[in-house]
């Protein structure tokens, strides 16, 4: 675990470092992910420590958040309107994989579906699809968002 | 004294908010309840402190190493199997990212980089976390990645339940 963490904090300095927008979460989950997709010794962060982080993280948006910024009305029909255009088109996404691939449907549709990754994983284990490959593909889904979004910010800034 | 006090107050707050959220199931859940209790109580005492920028860049590094190290070489076997599947959710998330982010930026007028980092489906801690990493608007990005999640949820739920069903009375 410490060993982990030393190396996303190694990925995460040198991105720091080299400027790289957002450097110290994109470097970190690049440093971590390609040693472990290359068999080194990296440990699985467990869940509950996941939840420790995200509680530390809500409290670190917490200080800079204000409630009645986050909850206006302003936010509520563009909010509306971009989750259902997003949810139709997984859905077309989730066709197209069915037609390609031979998949059936429900394994298709939460391969697609933009949600999540615990929620969806955990509503395919519940549903007795293959939660590890619907869990994969959420990840694969955001870790090129997580890596790329940096990138389109500043250059269409 | 006066900060050590502070950080004790934000901490348990920020625990007890966070359990909460995650008993109770909110998306996300130990990250929004944590939130929600920090900024109640935030609204009570304006002057806590912030934290620090070398605590942010340590955080970030820490959320990184555990998305990445979720990879795992059998996830990647089966993902090479499915070649063509994960082609098209790749191909099928970056046009969800353009969609997203024309529909909040007509909508809203905020910055392109508030516009892309809330329309994009990439999970809305990390997006929350890269709008504050990125020095913008992090109050807009919650707010939409909020309330896309949680309907996304309520959609997508009975939705996938409903085809299952089909699909199991279809089954021979």
């Amino acid at each position: 675990m410490l060993g982990t963490l030393a190396v996303g904090a190694f990925g995460g300095w040198t991105a720091y470092w080299l400027h790289v927008p957002a450097g110290p979460l994109v470097g970190s989950l690049l440093a971590v992910s390609v040693l472990r997709l290359a068999g080194g010794p990296v440990a699985t962060v467990p869940t509950p420590a996941r939840r420790v982080v995200q509680m530390v993280l809500g409290m670190m948006l917490g200080l800079s958040v204000s409630l009645s910024s986050v909850l206006t009305g302003r936010l509520l029909l563009p909010a509306v309107v971009l989750t259902i255009t997003i949810v139709v088109l997984s859905m077309g996404v989730a066709y197209v994989i069915m037609r390609a691939t031979g998949w059936n449907w429900p394994t298709a549709l939460l391969c697609a579906a933009p949600a999540g990754i615990t929620e969806i994983s955990l509503l395919a284990d519940d549903m007795g699809y293959d939660a590890t490959l619907v869990a994969a593909f959420h990840l694969v889904r955001v870790v090129t968002i997580v890596t790329l979004a940096p990138w389109l910010v500043i250059w269409l800034r | 004294m006066h900060d050590f006090f502070s950080f004790v107050l934000i901490a348990v707050s920020g625990v007890l908010g966070g359990s909460l959220g995650f008993r109770y199931r909110l998306p996300a859940g130990a990250m929004l309840g944590a939130l929600l209790a920090v900024v109640i109580l935030h609204t009570f005492l304006p002057n806590l402190p912030s934290i620090n920028p070398p605590a942010r860049i340590w955080l970030q590094i820490v959320v990184g190493a555990a998305l990445g190290s979720r990879a795992n070489p059998e996830s990647l076997r089966r993902l090479r199997q499915a070649l063509p599947a994960t082609g098209l959710m790749i191909g099928g998330t970056l046009l969800g990212v353009a969609i997203g982010t024309f529909v909040i930026s007509s909508a809203l007028r905020p910055g392109t980089g508030e516009a892309i980092l809330s329309g994009t489906p990439g999970g809305m801690p990390e997006m929350v976390l890269l709008a504050s990493a990125l020095g913008l608007d992090a109050n807009t990005v919650l707010g939409i990645q909020l309330i896309r999640v949680t309907l996304s949820l309520f959609i997508l739920v009975p939705l996938a339940r409903l085809v299952v069903a089909r699909a199991d009375r279809g089954a021979p």
